[in-house]
């Protein structure tokens, strides 16, 4: 009996890759008579967002696989996401809220920590105003979830102090997006993997961080000879393996490599001047103001950036930039970039220049031609920045800043006009910069640790957590005890993925439906159910106008309908994208503006872009394939002329190193879920720092042992590992041990993009000595 | 036990595959993919498993990468996830 089963097990494993690597046939035939419930859903990781289908026995979650028929990672998964099973079954999971008492976290009911919660937050707005409470949320959440807050926040309270950790990974690219196109979110999709013949991959570890979508590229590499691959990055990372030109600028200084390859398109006449022509314009900013220039103009900007020049201010050799420029002018290029360019204190210009490249080469609305950020979380995407929650954004491309925006949402709503405040409110920083000078008295945090991720954490783990008269209300809301609830006044038990049915939208723009398969564990509660007692007690007690949550909905597919309402005449247009065909397809790209259209791959792209087609933005003079910028000023993409200043804090004399922050393939963020896996923390039980072997020796460090690294901020301390993938003068640490000795962000900066508010976790300075 | 394909350099295919079969507890399969292979890697434990792919296979020559594509964990001690249920269970 056991030999039989174990024989299934194995065909069955076959059966998965073979299903996997070859498009989904085997699988569904072989897996049929299993005694295993397997249901479609999507990983609760990365922004890749990889189909995976949940397998259920006796109402236990024991097994996951990568789905076959999942149209773009076709079975594909990476090794957190099979631990998820045991991942979401830890035994240390919160089961039961807890309320401080004289210093300690006890045991409390529902209705007692929910009071608590609800008085505190209604006597901050009755006493101080709507703008002395802030929300806190989570590219993990599900849309609902960040949809209802935004909601509640925004049209209920009248406080736009909303804000999310997207904010410390994604900022800067829709800065990038919006300041370069009109609006946010890529216009390619991961079908472009399958037409490009250049990969320009920057500031982003796809190996480690991205593996599925390494994988395609891999794959396209090693199927079609003439494919490939460029990286800019300080560190040499695992793709670097892969690179055909490798760039590694001084860490920071990678703006004018950018111009330089942008100059050397234009020198060599291999840009595309019809594309220019018809669809760019030229922008440079002066005293403060963006002012128009000419093509002109930019060519002689650009004459500061000789190949020659820029290896001066960045270190990169000239004749690799022009053969990098080559490359890229010649396509068709996919680039894919993540915190190396967002994670920066100039990270929107950073983007800027990326787009310039494909701009100016006129390689966008094309196969295989896009510049693509990829996400680091699930729902970042269409959790956060689309539905909105964000302090100066509203759902789907609208602005706290337009009067308009604020009265279509306040409609929809059933908010009294004039609730949502014209003013952004509070950045994530500032927020916390707030709650440190207790000007914030009520914040509610969901789905995330930012006393572990937010940098200069030591300061921010203070404003939460260190008793004083007068301190600021925290509520946490999560599945695991973290750094964050620690220092939280209130933690409520909330229900993981697999426990709560809603919507998750990845990199592509693909929205995708993640069912409840098992329950909770203990009391937990989903966030949105909690967010829902919240606003009805809010709601009782005055401070929100009765009925304007409470009663409105019951479950996640309620609101969902009005998310779709409010998508309608905006560029996001998801009308189309109904409950039934989420729970029946392997989600839908929006635009899909009705119920049979089959999803956009391509936006900005007559004949593939449904925005095109009707509504506002409409023009049925194109002609099929014809590009049309609609949502940018004159309906032209902007070319920025942008001056190539470095990080906020670069090395000197006292700090001499950069330190830079990351991931590994085996853990995730803080790693809250993946260090709850025995055999994923086991890959890296302690945290460790990446030392150029030339620095190593200069400094007497040897692998392996214990190096001390400071800041002006704060000390953390690691394991050396010497490698040569930082370049000289640069050092690596992982963010994921939660450890004291190793929480590194109490030694990273808490500078921030002017543009995009996103903190410099990429780059500061250290000193690194041996402990 | 772990379902997984690996992708390696296509010049040394063959013989990273057959660095692969010397790992114990690990069997190869063809996938008839261009520079893949497909592995099965059975342990008394997942630990077991876990260190034949990340600190075994993964650093073989030749391989560039290793997609686990299933898993399946036979393993009692693993909790049911219903204790109380949902209260109001809504979503
Ligand atoms: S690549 Fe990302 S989405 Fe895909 S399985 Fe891994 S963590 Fe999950």
């Amino acid at each position: 009996m056991r030999s039989t089963r174990r024989e299934f097990m194995k065909t069955a494993a076959v059966s998965a890759v073979v299903a996997a690597t070859s498009g989904g046939a085997v699988a569904e035939t072989v897996l049929r008579p299993e005694p295993i419930r397997w249901v479609k859903s999507v990983c609760r990781f990365c922004g890749t967002g990889c189909g995976v289908m949940l397998g259920v026995r006796d109402g236990r979650f024991v097994a996951l696989r990568g789905d076959a028929k999942h149209p773009t990672t076709k079975g594909l998964v990476c090794a957190k996401s099979l631990f998820l099973p045991k991942i979401v079954q830890a035994k240390d999971r919160l089961k039961v809220p807890q309320i401080r008492k004289n210093g300690v976290l006890k045991d409390a009911s529902w209705d007692e920590a929910m009071e608590l919660v609800a008085s505190k937050f209604a006597e901050s707005i009755q006493k101080h105003g709507p703008d002395s409470v802030a929300f806190y949320g989570s590219g993990q959440a599900m849309s609902e979830e960040s949809y209802l807050a935004n909601r509640l926040f925004k049209g209920g309270i009248g406080t736009n102090n909303v804000e999310g950790n997207p904010r410390l990974c994604m900022a800067s690219a829709v800065g990038g997006y919006v300041t370069t196109f009109g609006k946010d979110e890529p216009m390619g999709s991961y079908d472009d993997i399958d037409h490009a013949k250049v990969f320009f991959l920057v500031g982003s570890n796809t190996a480690e961080c991205h593996p599925v979508i390494f994988d395609r590229i891999l794959a396209t590499k090693q199927a079609r000879k003439d494919v490939l691959v460029i990286v800019l990055d300080p560190r040499r990372s695992p793709i670097a393996e892969i690179a055909d030109v490798m760039l590694d600028p001084k860490p920071g200084f990678d703006l004018p490599v950018f111009h330089s390859m942008a100059h050397v398109i234009i020198k060599e006449n291999l840009h595309d001047p019809d594309f220019i022509a018809k669809h760019c314009q030229f922008k440079i900013v002066k005293d403060g103001k963006p002012v128009n220039v000419s093509f002109d103009d930019y060519v002689k900007f650009l004459e500061g950036f000789t190949p020659r020049k820029a290896e001066l201010q960045s270190g990169v050799p000239a004749d690799q930039i022009v053969e990098a420029a080559r490359l890229f002018a010649k396509g068709p290029t996919m680039s894919f970039w993540t915190m190396g360019l967002n994670q920066r204190s100039r990270g929107v210009w950073a983007n800027n220049l990326m787009h310039n490249l494909h701009l100016i080469t006129g390689q966008i609305g094309k196969p295989g031609m896009t510049p693509f950020s990829l996400t680091g979380q699930p729902n970042a995407c269409g959790g956060v920045r689309d539905t909105g929650s964000l302090c100066h954004i509203l759902p789907y491309g609208r602005s706290v800043k337009k009067a308009k925006h604020r009265e279509e949402m306040e409609k929809l709503w059933g908010a009294k006009p004039g609730t949502i405040p014209p003013k952004p409110g509070l950045n994530t920083i500032e927020m916390f910069r707030a709650l440190a000078r207790d000007e914030i008295k009520a914040m509610l945090i969901l789905t995330t640790n930012p006393g572990q991720s937010l940098p200069n954490a030591s300061v921010y783990r203070d404003a939460m957590g260190k008793p004083r008269p007068g301190k600021p209300f925290i509520c946490v809301i999560d599945a695991y005890p973290t750094r964050t609830t620690e220092l939280a006044d209130v933690v409520l038990p909330a229900a993981m993925w697999s426990e709560k049915t809603g919507v998750f939208g990845m990199s592509e723009r693909r929205y995708q439906l993640h069912p409840k398969i098992i329950d909770a564990p203990g009391e937990s509660r989903s966030d949105f159910d909690v967010l829902l007692d919240f606003a009805t007690r809010l709601e009782e007690k005055g401070v929100v106008p009765k009925g304007y949550i409470g009663g409105k909905f019951k479950t996640t597919d309620d609101i969902w309908e009005e998310m779709r309402e409010a998508s309608r005449d905006t560029a996001y247009d998801f009308r189309g994208i109904t409950r039934e065909r989420l729970r029946n397809e392997r989600g839908v790209r929006w635009p899909a503006p009705t119920p049979n259209h089959p999803g956009t791959s391509r936006r900005f792209v007559k004949g593939e872009d449904p925005i095109l087609d009707a509504g506002p933005y409409a023009d049925n003079t194109l002609k099929p394939g014809e590009i049309k910028f609609y949502a940018a000023p004159k309906f032209r993409a902007t070319v920025w002329l942008r001056p190539p200043l470095g990080p906020s804090e670069p090395p000197d004399d006292e700090y001499p190193f950069v330190l830079s922050t990351g991931r590994v393939l085996e853990h995730w963020h803080t790693g809250t879920m993946t260090m709850r896996a025995r055999e994923l923390r086991r890959s890296y039980p302690e945290c460790f720092c990446e030392i150029n072997p030339k620095d190593a020796k200069r400094l007497g460090i040897k692998n392996g042992s214990r190096v001390k690294i400071t800041s002006r901020r704060g000390t953390a301390w690691a394991k050396a590992r010497l490698i040569a993938g930082p370049r000289e003068g640069m050092i690596f640490v992982p963010f994921c041990w939660e450890d004291d000795p190793s929480l590194i962000n109490r030694v990273t900066i808490d500078a921030y993009d002017p543009g995009s508010k996103q903190p410099e976790f990429k780059i500061c300075a250290v000193k690194l000595e041996k402990a | 036990m772990v379902g997984a394909y690996v992708r390696a350099k296509t010049a040394d295919l063959g013989g990273t595959r057959r660095r692969a079969e010397e790992i114990e507890g690990l069997e190869t399969f063809d996938l008839e993919r261009e520079g893949m292979f497909g592995v099965v890697v059975e342990g008394p434990s997942i630990d077991a498993v876990h260190d034949v792919i990340e600190g075994r296979l993964t650093r073989l020559e030749g391989v560039l990468g290793v997609f686990p594509v299933s898993l399946e964990i036979d393993d009692p001690s693993v909790p049911t996830g219903a204790v109380k249920g949902t209260p109001g269970g809504v979503s």
